[in-house]
């Protein structure tokens, strides 16, 4: 029994939705995406990515992957890591592939000297809250998140 | 009109980090502020930045800032923008400085051809709640910010 991580390679566009796609319908917000293979195709490989995404190996099968960027915290004056997408395939789960996952991750801050590393959860997500609240991460739950997109942005833009 | 709104640019470090400042103690995270004014110069100054600030001005004086990043969406396969800090200094409150910079930062969204705007506000901050509710914000339930940092961080890292 191996685990590999490393990161995605151009052609694995399909893979990276496809977990992306498993990951929404997991949250039950697959109508939700509208995400294409181009689209990953650009964010990940493209002249100018705008995300990284490294890929778990479970003897040699892509098991699950992590889905990230840098941002900046101006609290803290420094840069960090913002975690979009951690997901695991249902039959790769319980081997311990997301903490791998998520350690990969602390290990590049830790490495690069960036003071956290951050992400969202579904507040109905017990399992996954369980796992990150036992790796000594701190839910923010004082914060409400708000959005504004479609005709509202549009109209606030005027 | 006695509001007017610009780009921050090189050598505003020092303003945007008061305004900062007092927003974070105005929050009662003190503490966590240990960010310096050169920390922004540096993203002031970086034409490749991930983020940027506009500063909001009241007949002239600096009364407020928002400071963005670049974000990224997977479920739109689209980059999209974080709205980090929205500050306006105590003095200035209830003039609309608030509401301009917000407007601005829409403003900023739609002519890079962003799809949408998010940020994150206190639960318990009833003015900025009516501020973005009308503004046409949605408020997006059932999310939770999760952090690793300091020992915790360093603690699965290792």
């Amino acid at each position: 029994m191996t685990l590999e991580i490393r990161a995605a390679r151009p052609g694995e566009e399909g893979l990276v939705l496809g977990f992306i796609r498993k990951l929404a319908d997991y949250e039950k917000l697959l109508h939700e995406v509208e995400a294409t293979e181009a689209d990953m195709q650009t964010a990940l490989f493209g002249p100018s990515p705008r995300c990284c995404c490294d890929i778990a190996l479970w003897n040699g099968h892509p098991a699950g992957f992590a889905l990230w960027f840098y941002n900046f915290s101006t609290f803290a004056g420094k840069e960090g890591i913002y975690l979009e997408d951690l997901f695991v395939e249902t039959e790769y789960r319980g081997k311990g592939i997301g903490k791998a996952l998520l350690r990969h991750l602390a290990r590049r801050c830790v490495a690069e000297g960036l003071p956290r590393l951050q992400w969202w959860v579904l507040d109905w997500n017990e399992p996954s809250i369980a796992v990150y609240t036992s790796l000594g991460a701190k839910p923010m739950d004082e914060w409400t998140v708000y959005r504004v997109s479609g005709p509202e942005l549009k109209e606030l833009a005027r | 009109m006695s509001i007017s709104i610009r780009d921050a640019s090189a050598g505003d470090g020092a303003i945007l980090h008061a305004m900062v400042r007092e927003l974070a103690h105005n929050h009662g995270h003190e503490t966590d502020f240990t960010a310096l004014p050169e920390d922004y110069e540096r993203f002031l100054s970086d034409a490749h930045a991930i983020n940027g600030a506009l500063i909001g001005f009241w007949k002239d004086e600096p009364a407020g800032c928002a400071i963005w990043q670049r974000s990224y969406s997977t479920f739109r396969g689209r980059e999209t923008l974080y709205l980090e800090d929205l500050s306006v200094l105590p003095q200035f409150r209830g003039r609309g400085v608030g509401t301009a910079l917000l407007k601005a930062v829409a403003r900023f969204a739609v002519s890079r051809g962003l799809p949408s705007v998010t940020w994150l506000m206190m639960a318990w901050n009833e003015n900025a709640r009516r501020v973005y509710t009308a503004a046409g914000a949605e408020i997006e339930d059932g999310n939770c910010l999760c952090r690793l940092s300091g020992a915790a961080l360093e603690r699965i890292a290792s």
